[in-house]
């Protein structure tokens, strides 16, 4: 499952639910288990997503995220320069780029934990500085950096984050059960973390990010530091998490992750937005030279017969 | 256990010489008696001085738990009352069981004495919500054990925790009445030996609150300044 590659693969092997590990939810498994849900039954988040999304009688808006000429100075140093864009409710949206083009200072702003220097920035249409906590409460966060309590279990870690979203224990301890499931690691919850691997930490991270079952999910830097095959899995279960409806918003600087998991994406340097578009056709409409390097690393980047340019996966 | 060794050690046996040649420079109690309170007073102090400088540190720049805690919807300053919360909870514990052991070597006059279990808890928040504040500053951990050697130690030897402030040279005295361990062992050693109507009780619990409520104030402002970046 981890190992196939494509979206094209991903595409048809999502068709077939024939292939499937036990365990592994597939669209048509999670369509199943929002059908239990209403029968009553507990389902895992992602169904939970989707279930709850179809059932909304009131159309929520469709802009997230709106941020115009947005703008963060640490002194003199200008970490994010003017930037402009705009998050559609379902979409995966990815900030692409190099160490220190003000990704992850965006993301910090968009996550309520970073005022903005200059600029409007509205998330799920509430200021992020005077409803820091309002809209923290909708948002998942996965860091850059794992922030994971190394001295509790698996389990313990997202008791205590549910319970800052003011959630009841009995809630947590339900959508636990279903969040583990979904990444893989159902039989390590009584585990210390300090005892896992890398990409089971980013797994749990981003099992905890959802225990608020968040309308917006960012991701700083997903799968940094990850084996190829830890990348695969955590980059499945993002697949999934798109599929069944949740918003997303990551941070990347691999080529192959945007294309694997973005609808549309900008490309960042220098702090400034220096190309956007879909993955696809994100070299035509490249707008400034500094991004050639990445340009011309992935001019075949999403058309057809792309993987051929990609031959590691 | 701690409390028990230290009990035993000076009160017991430095004690048996000390009461043999200066009982009356103690206010005509045993040495045991002097000092308990001052040792639990000193314990809260540093349980209050251990937990507000690594941990706090630790929190929003090595394990990140404080961190972790910022993206959901609690805010700095929650996180800090948190802190201080915990801190206030365990120093209950540590100062209830050091009474507890002091009541078996028998140096607790009244029930009275009861009162300095909150006493001992407002000490260490007199030292945990301003070094708190101050730690979460900080990037690197240099300055905390400069405060454990040239606060820390100083405070816990010479705060009229062994011996009276009498004994102090008179230019030196003016020092330790600034320290809050000062106040703390104070109050503790008025309410444990049963003398409530004892000169600035009130002033000694009034300095140690007034030294919490700057520490917690200012502890909202650092704890927001270093997470909201």
């Amino acid at each position: 499952m981890a190992n196939s590659h494509t979206l094209q693969d991903r595409e048809d092997r999502d068709r077939d639910d024939g292939d499937r590990r036990d365990g592994e939810p597939s669209p048509g498994q999670l369509g199943r288990l929002a059908n239990r849900r209403e029968s009553g039954e507990p389902a895992p988040y992602p169904a939970r997503t989707a279930d709850s999304a179809r059932a909304d009688p009131t159309p929520a808006p469709a802009t997230l995220v709106h941020a115009r000429g947005l703008t963060k100075r640490f002194g003199d140093f200008t970490a994010v320069d003017g930037i402009d864009f705009d998050l559609t409710r379902g979409e995966a949206f990815g900030f692409l780029g190099p160490n220190g083009a003000g990704k992850s200072s965006t993301m910090r702003m968009i996550g309520c934990v970073s005022p903005p220097t200059a600029g409007t920035l509205r998330i799920l249409g509430l200021d992020p500085v005077g409803d820091g906590p309002a809209i923290r409460a909708r948002l998942g966060v996965v860091p850059q950096e794992d922030t994971l309590d190394m001295e509790l279990t698996v389990g313990e870690n997202l008791l205590i984050y549910g319970r800052y979203f003011g959630l009841r224990r009995d809630v947590i301890r339900e959508r636990a059960a279903g969040l583990l499931d979904f990444v893989q690691l159902a039989d390590r919850a009584t585990a210390r973390v300090e005892s896992l691997s890398g990409g089971m930490k980013r797994r749990l991270t981003i099992a905890r990010s959802l225990i608020n079952e968040p309308e917006i999910l960012l991701l700083d830097e997903p799968t940094t530091g990850l084996d190829p095959q830890a990348r695969h899995a955590l980059w499945d279960r993002l697949f999934r998490l798109k599929q069944a409806g949740v918003t997303l918003i990551l941070t990347t600087h691999y080529m192959d992750e945007a294309e694997q998991l973005c609808d549309r994406l900008v490309v960042m340097d220098a702090g400034r937005v220096a190309a956007e578009g879909c993955p696809s056709c994100r070299h035509r409409r490249r707008s400034r030279s500094r991004c050639g390097s990445f340009a011309t690393s992935c001019c075949c980047f999403g058309a057809p017969g792309a993987a051929r340019c990609f031959p590691a996966w | 256990m701690n409390p028990l060794l230290y009990l035993a050690a000076l009160g017991a046996g430095l004690g048996s010489l000390v009461n043999h040649h200066a009982a009356g420079r103690l206010g005509g109690v045993s040495y045991l008696a002097f000092i308990a309170p001052g040792l639990l007073a000193a314990t809260a102090m540093q349980i209050a001085l251990g937990a507000s400088t690594y941990p706090v540190l630790g929190g929003v720049k090595w394990q990140k738990t404080y961190v972790a805690a910022t993206a959901t919807p609690i805010r700095p300053a929650d996180i800090f009352h948190g802190f201080l919360l915990f801190v206030a909870i365990r120093l209950t514990i540590a100062a209830t069981a050091f009474l507890a052991v002091m009541s078996v070597f028998g140096v607790v006059a009244t029930p009275l004495a009861v009162a300095a279990i909150p006493v001992a808890v407002l000490t260490g928040l007199a030292f945990a919500a301003p070094v708190s504040a101050w730690a979460v500053t900080r990037d690197g951990d240099v300055g905390f054990s400069l405060l454990f050697r040239l606060g820390m130690i100083p405070m816990f030897l010479f705060s009229a925790t062994f011996f009276p402030l009498s004994q102090l040279p008179s230019w030196l005295r003016p020092v330790a009445y600034v320290t809050p361990l000062w106040h703390g062992v104070a109050a503790c050693r008025a309410l444990s030996l049963g003398d409530v109507s004892a000169p600035g009780l009130l002033g000694h619990i009034g300095y140690l609150a007034a030294l919490t409520a700057v520490g917690v104030l200012a502890g909202g402002r650092t704890h927001r300044r270093r997470l909201y970046r």
